[in-house]
């Protein structure tokens, strides 16, 4: 009995030295074969022979043999699954690849920098409760001119060189145009809309004049206008305040003088404190720590009483924000043509 | 409005550098676009005298002079070929300071001693001018300092006048406003004359058009050079020279911003000037030597015609010369409008007319008169024999009721009654009060102040709009949705950037001929220009393609590979007299889908690729019943590889490949594809309202079908037939088309996988092999197909 109890013992002690030092799964496959083998197992043949033993020996032997098997068994699986973990581990490291190679082609395209300066500018004016409104680029005289305080024969259209068509007139038989500013809209709104009304339009305008560096016969425009009961210069300085830090950042200034625009009376230049010096001076703002950014002013009494307002009762503000204007100092781009050659050298640094 | 800083001082004492004087005309409303220096910083230069010239005894192209001051000689070396004795000239003497620091020292030029420098005008800082030396007038004082000869030390402004603010067209206007803001004295200048006798010059026939004139005849007059002072003012405002006659009236133009003119008296046929319309077929040789039809313009004409047309050009016959001896004096107001219809059917600008269509002081008519004859008689001598003043009508400024608080309203800022009273004050006005309101009665160069609105932007100027606060109010009003062209432009542009699509930006205009090249042939419905700019934009854009196409050359040309670009604007086409304006959204793409790659190779596009980026920015804009057929196809597209869009019935658009025709003569890639997806007619289309389905909890179940179809027989034929089969088939996915020898000719094979799906139970699979059956049945009945063998 007590031999073979201790030829277990061994055999145990054997079986799992050899689990332990078997270095592959082949090895530990026949460490598993040599002990616990269907026919040849060391330990198998030791349960195979329990039956032929004395019922006292068999039950402790028995016993004894079971957890021999159980602990190999065991063993064997730990070692097994930790030589599959290496084994994984060695296969992926092998198959490392250099990952700074470029990643997988895909195209990513975006908007001109002039739609998204234009969609910045009209979103500001939304987000303050603001409609967005639209007009059409062939208009009549009328909306574009007479009834904006542009009478015939006014020498300020002068500063509107215009495109005219051939062979289209408007009802009252004058030729019809390409609009040269967004002004029209704010006629076709305030007839159709009651107030208090807030808009926003943002657009395509035509002027009929050569091309350089800071004119283009088409440029975009913003355009604004209020017509409430009590609107003031005040209320404009607050929405340009807010449009000029959204576009520019916080610390923006805007400053009004007086100008001329024949549908606003007061009628002003609005400057935005110089960005690139901190007002200090420099080249873009020509030393005065300003920039000339847009035109404004309160809408003309003329131009309320066309639309069939009364300006003893109602005042409104508006304004024209030049799109380029914004994005040349915005993004710091010198020549206005860039916008329109469609280099995508220059558009994909705005994407 | 070239303005004299100098010249200004005449009027109104100030003590600011031009640099002052600008930043405080900006904030009065008057910019000043560039600010020159006249002869800065020059001292210790004189007047002198040329005695003798003799040549330089060791150089070729020097002179020796000998010149003499009025007290002293001195001798100076001269390089300029144009010195002679006899000559006056600005001498700068040995400690002499000229403009940019140069200091004139005792020097030996090739051995022979220099003690000083004999000027030009550029080395004054006067001018350009650098040949010779700037030669003086005969009799021009010896020994005067050369500041007060030449007028030096001046700068001046060109100040940008808006069209609102004639008055300040002159020296004396802008005077006025700087006198207004500093609340200085204005003085007139010297208008004195003698008095003549009352004389029949004129007469006026439009009184509406001619609302004043002033007619003065001279006699014994010298035409000749004006006095130096006067040509130098002149030219540093951009004014010619001509001779003391015309150079009187163009002074005073520049000096009180009333155009006036001088006719040779001698010339005028009955000697007498009528103010009058044209008749028909009457022409004026005019000034610049260009003849012009005066019809339809108002003129002053003699017994034989017209020999002015007023306000704008006088004519050349009866133009004054160096031989004038007797001269009539004009100085009208004519009535803005029409001097601005007159110049436009005279194509020509003036500054006389650049003026009175801008609104001249209807009171200055007279004062200017009385100027100019004062420089007349003051430079051309002789006597004033007759003068006469006509009065036509002239519309009466009204006074101007405003109520200070409304003033205020406007402004957004504190303003006392009593501040806004006195700023209209210092500009001119007078103001009584009636009750709560002011009444402001302008003064007569002030037309353009009507209502309370001008008040305040008077009141607002001179106070400073500094002054205004920054209020945000909100917004009161009903907030709208975005339009649904809006909607689907702001959607459309930001898949088709994730697409990969660059947006691009063009001008709008096109060239007729590069439509008609691309259609192929001539273009009934676009919209023409009138006065296009030049010919590659002499349309309005009909289509957006053309200049996209055009973009991606430029960009091939330039080194760019498989370009993506799009674009939405408005393009334009006529239809019976009127203009369709509709907003597009438009793509090209060429070349591959994607750049060299290490790993994953490039394909070429293929129509696919159009179908696909119009599908999914249809499925994106949740746009039902948008239809594709081969019909109606533009002719620059490829035949059979393109499709028109149709939504509710109406044409909305086109894709495919570009014509290879098109895309050799345009030098583009074979590979080229377009689509133009009317946004204004999808608009039109209401989308698919969102509403959630539920998830489906039973499972589906699938069948496989290859069959074979004759080639006439279209896919999307075959998928709307089996979709109807049943009312539990969910969807079809087509996973192969064959084409071989193995089957039949002009036939093919589509292979395709069909799930049915019950919502309330499995569905089980005899039921999926009776509807399976029945679509093969069908199949074979309606489209002939037969099972792939």
């Amino acid at each position: 009995m007590t031999t073979l109890l201790d030829e277990l013992q061994r055999i145990q002690d054997d079986s799992l030295r050899e689990a332990a030092k078997a270095a592959t799964v082949e090895a530990l496959d026949a460490v598993h074969v040599k002990f616990l083998g269907r026919k040849d197992g060391l330990l198998s043949k030791i349960l195979a022979g329990l039956p032929s033993l004395p019922p006292d020996q068999k039950k402790e032997l028995g016993r004894r043999a079971n957890e021999a098997k159980r602990a190999l068994e065991s063993a064997l699986e730990a070692k097994k699954s930790r030589l599959d973990e290496d084994l994984l581990a060695k296969s992926l490291a092998q198959s490392a690849e250099d990952l700074t190679l470029p990643g997988a082609p895909l195209l990513r395209g975006g908007l001109h920098p002039l739609t998204k300066v234009m969609e910045e500018i009209t979103g500001v004016f939304l987000r303050l409760g603001f409609n967005a409104a639209e007009g059409p680029e062939v208009e009549t005289d009328h909306n574009n001119f007479t009834a904006l305080n542009h009478p015939p024969d006014h020498p300020a259209r002068d500063s509107h060189d215009t495109f005219y068509l051939k062979n289209h007139k408007d009802e009252s038989g004058a030729p019809l145009l390409l609009r040269t500013h967004t002004s029209p809209v704010q006629i076709r709104y305030m007839k159709s809309h009651k107030p208090p009304l807030y808009i926003v339009s943002p657009g395509r305008v035509f002027r009929h004049e050569a091309v350089d560096a800071t004119h283009s016969f088409v440029f975009h425009q913003v355009e604004g206008l209020a017509v409430d009961s009590g609107v003031s210069l005040a209320d404009l300085k607050g929405v340009l305040s807010l449009f000029a830090q959204q576009l520019f950042g916080g610390g923006v200034h805007v400053r009004f003088r007086p100008s001329y625009f024949p549908f606003v009376e007061p009628g002003l230049e609005v400057d935005i404190s110089c960005t690139l010096c901190g007002g200090k001076g420099c080249r873009v703002c020509k030393n005065s720590g300003w920039v000339e950014m847009l035109g404004a002013g309160m809408v003309h009494p003329n131009v309320l009483r066309g639309a069939g307002l009364d300006p003893e009762k109602l005042s409104g503000y508006a304004f024209g924000i030049g799109v380029e204007r914004v994005a040349m100092f915005k993004y710091g781009v010198d020549d206005m043509r860039l916008f329109y050659e469609n280099d995508l050298r220059f558009l994909r640094q705005f994407a | 409005m070239k303005v004299s800083v100098n010249w200004l001082k005449e009027f109104v004492d100030f003590d600011m550098t031009p640099e002052e004087l600008a930043k405080r005309l900006r904030s009065l409303g008057f910019d000043t676009a560039s600010i020159t220096t006249v002869g800065a910083g020059v001292s210790g230069v004189v007047t002198a005298k040329v005695e003798s010239r003799e040549k330089h005894p060791n150089a070729d192209k020097l002179s020796l002079c000998q010149v003499f001051d009025g007290t002293t000689r001195f001798r100076v070396v001269c390089g300029a070929p144009n010195v002679a004795a006899g000559q006056t000239v600005p001498l700068a003497r040995v400690g002499a300071k000229l403009p940019g620091g140069v200091e004139i020292k005792p020097a030996k030029i090739r051995g022979e001693e220099s003690q000083g420098m004999l000027c030009s005008t550029r080395e004054l800082g006067l001018g350009e001018e650098h040949a010779g030396i700037l030669v003086l007038p005969e009799g021009t004082p010896l020994g005067e300092d050369a500041n007060k000869t030449l007028m030096l030390n001046d700068a001046v402004l060109d100040v940008e006048v808006m069209p609102n603010r004639p008055d300040m067209l002159s020296h004396w206007g802008v005077a006025r406003e700087i006198a207004a803001s500093l609340g200085k004295p204005l003085r007139l200048p010297d208008a004195g004359v003698p008095a003549a006798p009352a004389a029949s010059l004129a007469d006026i026939q439009e009184k509406t058009l001619c609302g004043s004139y002033v007619a003065r005849a001279f006699d014994g007059v010298k035409a000749g050079p004006a006095p130096l002072p006067m040509r130098l003012r002149l030219e540093r405002c951009g004014v010619r020279s001509i001779n003391n006659l015309v150079d009187a009236t163009n002074y005073v133009m520049m000096e009180l911003g009333h155009p006036l003119h001088v006719f040779d008296a001698e010339k005028l046929k009955g000697g007498k000037v009528s103010v009058r319309m044209s008749k028909p077929g009457e022409s004026l040789a005019c000034l610049d030597g260009a003849t012009r039809k005066t019809d339809g313009c108002l003129v002053i004409a003699d017994a034989a015609g017209p020999v002015a047309a007023a306000g704008v050009m006088g004519g050349a016959a009866s133009g004054v010369t160096d031989a004038t001896t007797r001269v009539l004096l004009e100085s009208a107001w004519f009535q803005p409008s029409h001097v601005r219809q007159s110049r436009r059917r005279l194509n020509v600008t003036t500054e006389s007319a650049y003026r009175f269509e801008r609104g001249t002081d209807p009171a200055m008519a007279a004062l200017a008169s009385k100027r100019a004859a004062h420089l007349i008689l003051k430079t051309a001598g002789g006597k004033m024999t007759g003068e006469q003043e006509l009065r036509g009508d002239i519309p009466a400024a009204a006074p101007v009721r405003a109520n200070p608080a409304r003033v205020e309203a406007l402004l957004g800022f504190h303003m006392p009654p009593a501040d806004i009273q006195n700023s209209l004050e210092r500009l001119g006005f007078s103001v009584k009060t009636d009750g709560a309101d002011f009444v402001f009665t302008p003064p007569p160069h002030r037309r353009d102040v009507r209502e309370t609105a001008d008040i305040a932007e008077e009141a607002g100027r001179l106070a400073g709009f500094d002054r205004v606060p920054a209020v945000v109010r909100a917004a009161a009003q009903t907030l709208e949705s975005p339009s649904a062209e809006r909607r689907l432009l702001t959607e459309g542009r930001e898949a088709l950037a994730g697409f990969g699509f660059q947006e691009a930006l063009n001008y709008g205009l096109a060239a007729r001929s590069a439509w008609e090249a691309l259609v192929g042939g001539p273009a009934e419905d676009v919209v023409e220009l009138d006065n296009p700019l030049s010919l590659s934009g002499d349309i309005m854009a009909p289509s957006l393609l053309p200049l996209l196409l055009s973009n991606v050359g430029t960009n091939r040309r330039r080194g760019a590979e498989n370009v993506r670009l799009f674009e939405s604007a408005r393009t334009f086409r006529s239809s019976g007299g009127q203009v369709a304006e509709r907003l597009c959204l438009s793509f090209v793409a060429e070349g591959a889908d994607g750049d060299g790659h290490w790993k994953f190779k490039p394909r070429p596009l293929e129509f696919w690729d159009a179908k696909a980026w119009v599908k999914s920015l249809l499925k994106g804009w949740r746009l039902p019943g948008v239809k594709f057929s081969g019909e109606g196809l533009p002719s620059f597209l490829h035949p059979t590889q393109a499709q028109t869009v149709s939504a509710g019935g109406k044409p909305a658009g086109f894709f495919g490949r570009l014509h290879p025709r098109r895309a050799e003569v345009l030098d583009l890639s074979k590979d080229t594809f377009v689509a133009e997806l009317d946004l204004t007619a999808l608009a039109a289309v209401p989308p698919l309202a969102v509403k959630h389905a539920g998830l489906a909890q039973h499972p589906a179940l699938l069948r496989d079908f290859s069959l074979v179809f004759p080639e006439t027989v279209s896919w999307s034929a075959v998928a709307l037939f089996v979709m109807g089969q049943s009312e539990w088939m969910e969807d079809i996915r087509l996973f192969d088309v064959f084409r071989g020898d193995a089957l039949p000719a002009g036939h093919r094979s589509l292979a395709f996988r069909a799930s049915f799906r019950h919502p309330e139970r499995t569905l089980t699979d005899a039921e999926a092999a009776k509807i399976q059956e029945k679509i093969l049945e069908g199949l074979t009945r309606e489209f002939k197909a037969s099972l792939r063998g």
